[in-house]
């Protein structure tokens, strides 16, 4: 091996002879140098093949591929919200903001006055005191039109610059702006959908998908405003949801707000009562009353309640309002909806039952929901027999009406909890339901609901061809723990067609008053029932939902309430 | 023999350096071309999305309401409008017999041909575009006879210069609707200004008045006969 190596490396002087142990030192020193060499010579040559391949053969394109993918899609800071059929409710637009380096700005007068000329809202003497500033960054206006830039360029003014920037806008801001809500200047959702789903629509470009339909959203809501305006109430809220999935289809709060001007609303109108608010909901809590009696089996069609007199308990006195005082029976207790028979079937499965079932229709807890102002429910705690008493009927508990329609559905659809939500369910997803009545329950619940619309309170809520069936209900206002005889919140809860409920709507009015033509009366029965029969045939023909006659056989059997009813 | 070698490999040096430059040229330009198409899809994109946002913002539905209530003497439906296929008559059996002279003396048969079921079958046309995602702009054209629109909107003497602005609405803040109005930028200079959309798209930005999607919206968002009780 030595020996080879020095026939090899023959550049080292011939003559020079070393032997013995030197020799074998520097044959050694010889190897190692070899050795070394070699591998730094492979190293570089990997390097440079790599190098090649980097540069020319493999990933050449790359750079420019990269280049390419970035400019041929239109990358927006934040993802559009679509309603269900795909109608955007708040997209980005770009726009451009003005701001001037005062010490490049020849004339400093002459480009205030020009400015001021070209744009509205810049007060030119206001402009010249930040130009003469020392500094070297100054607004002259956030958010110019592309024509406003243009109008600038034009002016063709040294110093001016435009810094890109994003808006948002809602082209249906002024009907659904509790439902989008609202971004801060720097695009971070602050408000209803935009904050809830912040992260995601800052994450992907992908829409977010929202169960409204605007189209049913525009309708509730004017139906609604004239309800308000009609009675003159300080405020009302309606919602329409799927009753199978849970789809919120339209949710109105009035007072609102445009969400593109949401600086200019009132705390009021910002308010969303149908999540943030709690309500004592009066007599439509009477439906869970009457669906625990009828699961607990406690009570049945033909039980008997007497409503002749008040009931006394300690210092309250429970009264009917308009009452029949009389004896009746159970479907007569919910078609007149009296009080103290409500209050007599509640004492029958007591409170420990009372509360469980309404625990488990998710009326104690505060609701999950796709939006950040949720209001917690307002619980009697601890739960006494007067709780109990007062809960039967609607009052000593509040709870949001987005809690309220998801338990009312809940009673109509065949007793399934389904969770309210904003979201659209895409067609055949699995989602959870959970079973908090019987089925046989439910149905018994949708005969005493079509006969309040038959027979008693709400009369004026059908719709004939829809069969409408629901509850009223009038709560009387409790205003820093006292009730107000005239401040009342009147509303109306129910489904339609009752038969095989297809959607479920609540609506309530915040402190209507009574006109000439509802003879004195503000309850739900004369000032939210009305709506139902306007609202109903609207959205029945905007979602293709045939009317059917309501006087056949089968569905007459269906509704069929088996007692004794005086009229 | 040496000098004929040199000019040939000279020669063919000098074409194959020409050959380089030239098809270095080309790959600058068909690169530079490519550079400018993608900007000009972004500037499309941008444009559609403009367009877009303008669109959901004059389909509102209050704005079509209003518009449907001046222009079209159509009310929403009730639903006694409304039937079902199953719920037609059944059609007459042919006269295949030859006319019996009883037939001729009691003109009934014809009768239940004559009279229109409950529901003209145009009716039914109208509640279709319910289920169907709203703006449905070619399809409504198609089934209406446009012309009536344009006649009426002439004589109700509307401004021709900014047809699509919903200007008459007077609770609005004008915040919206200026800088959706100003989104579009004046096509004659559109140097200096990068977000100005391409060419072609300009000339589809300017929306008709109120064509016929108004009409075929009119089923869902007419406002109801039963107001006026």
């Amino acid at each position: 091996m030595a020996t080879r190596l020095s026939d090899v490396l023959s550049f080292l002087p011939a003559r020079l002879k070393i032997e013995g142990s030197a020799k074998q030192t520097i044959d050694v020193a010889r190897n190692r140098l070899l050795v070394g060499g070699i591998m730094f010579a492979l190293a570089f040559l990997v390097v440079g093949f790599r190098v090649v391949d980097l540069t020319v053969i493999n990933e050449g394109r790359e750079p420019r591929l990269a280049n390419a993918h970035r400019l041929t899609t239109l990358e927006m800071d934040r993802a559009d919200i679509v309603d269900r059929n795909d109608v955007l409710l708040a997209t980005s637009l770009r726009t451009g903001s003005l701001y001037a380096n005062p010490r490049q700005l020849l004339d400093p007068e002459d480009a205030a006055r020009r400015l001021a000329r070209a744009l509205p809202g810049v007060n030119e003497a206001e402009l010249l005191a930040r130009f003469r500033s020392e500094r070297t960054f100054v607004w002259v206006k956030r958010s110019l039109t592309p024509r406003q830039q243009a109008a600038v360029n034009r002016l063709g003014i040294p110093g001016l610059f435009f810094q890109r920037e994003e808006r948002r806008i809602y082209p249906h801001g002024q009907i659904a702006g509790h439902i989008t809500g609202f971004t801060d200047i720097d695009n971070r959702g602050i408000a209803g959908a935009e904050q809830y789903f912040d992260e995601r629509l800052r994450r992907s470009n992908e829409p977010v998908q929202l169960a409204i339909d605007i189209r049913a959203q525009h309708i509730l809501r004017e139906e609604l405003a004239h309800q308000v305006a009609e009675f003159r109430a300080i405020g009302g809220s309606a919602m329409v949801m799927d009753s199978n999935n849970g789809e919120i289809l339209a949710m109105v709060s009035l007072p609102d707000f445009d969400s593109n001007t949401p600086a200019l609303a009132s705390p009021e109108a910002r308010f969303n009562r149908n999540t943030l608010g709690v309500y004592e909901m009066g007599s439509t809590f009477k439906v869970f009353t009457f669906a625990a009696a009828l699961e607990y089996g406690t009570t049945n069609f033909n039980a008997v309640y007497d409503a002749s007199r008040p009931i006394e308990i300690g210092r309250f006195t429970i009264h009917d309002f308009r009452g029949q005082n009389r004896r009746l029976t159970m479907p007569e207790v919910f078609m007149y909806s009296s009080n103290i028979g409500t209050v007599r079937m509640a004492m029958q499965f007591g409170r420990e039952r009372q509360r469980e079932f309404l625990s488990r229709l998710g009326l104690t807890r505060a609701a999950q929901f796709e939006l950040p102002e949720i209001g917690p429910p307002i619980v009697p705690n601890p739960w006494r027999d007067i709780n109990m008493m007062t809960v039967a009927f609607g009052h000593g508990m509040a709870v949001s009406p987005l809690q309220l329609i998801a338990a009312v559905n809940a009673s109509v659809n065949g007793g399934l909890m389904v969770r309210p939500t904003l979201l659209r369910r895409p067609e055949g997803a699995e989602f959870p339901r959970e079973r908090v009545m019987t089925a046989q329950t439910s149905e018994q619940m949708r005969r005493l609901l079509r006969l309040v619309v038959e027979r008693g309170s709400a009369r004026s809520a059908a719709a004939p061809g829809y069969l409408v069936g629901g509850k009223t209900g009038t709560a009387e206002k409790n205003v820093r723990g006292r009730y107000r005889q005239n401040a009342r919140m009147s509303l109306f809860a129910g489904a339609f067609p009752i038969t095989a409920p297809r959607y479920s709507m609540l609506i309530i009015l915040d402190e209507p008053q009574a006109t000439a033509r509802t003879q004195g009366f503000a309850t739900g029965g004369w000032v939210a029932a009305p709506m139902v029969a306007r609202l109903v045939p609207r959205l029945a023909a905007l979602w293709g939902l045939p009317p059917m006659d309501e006087t056949q056989p089968q569905v007459r059997q269906q509704l069929f309430v088996n007692a004794a009813l005086s009229r | 023999m040496i000098r004929a070698s040199t000019f040939l490999w000279i020669g063919l040096a000098g074409a194959v350096g020409v050959g380089t430059y030239q098809l270095k040229h080309r790959v600058q330009a068909l690169e530079d071309d490519l550079f400018r198409l993608n900007r000009q899809i972004v500037a499309e994109q941008d444009a559609i999305h403009v367009l877009r946002a303008e669109w959901a913002y004059i389909n509102q539905p209050q704005r079509l309401e209003a518009l449907a209530q001046r222009h079209l003497a159509m009310q929403a439906m009730v639903p006694t409008q409304m039937g079902q296929v199953a719920d037609l008559p059944r059609r007459p059996p042919p006269p295949a017999a030859p006319p019996a002279p009883v037939m001729a003396a009691v003109p009934v048969p014809a009768a239940p041909i004559a009279s229109p079921p409950p529901v003209p079958p145009a009716r039914a046309a109208l509640v279709r575009p319910a289920a169907e995602p709203r703006p449905a702009p070619q399809t409504a054209p198609a089934a209406d006879p446009a012309p009536p629109a344009e006649p009426r909107a002439a004589s109700e003497r509307r401004p021709a210069a900014a047809p699509a602005r919903p200007a008459p609405r007077p609770n609005s803040e004008p915040s919206i609707a200026d800088l959706l109005a100003a989104m579009r930028p004046p096509p004659a200079d559109r140097t200096g200004d990068p977000y100005a959309g391409g060419g072609p798209a300009s000339g589809a930005r300017r929306m008709p008045a109120a064509q016929a999607p108004a009409r075929g919206d009119v089923a869902l968002t007419g406002a109801p006969a039963s107001r006026s009780e």
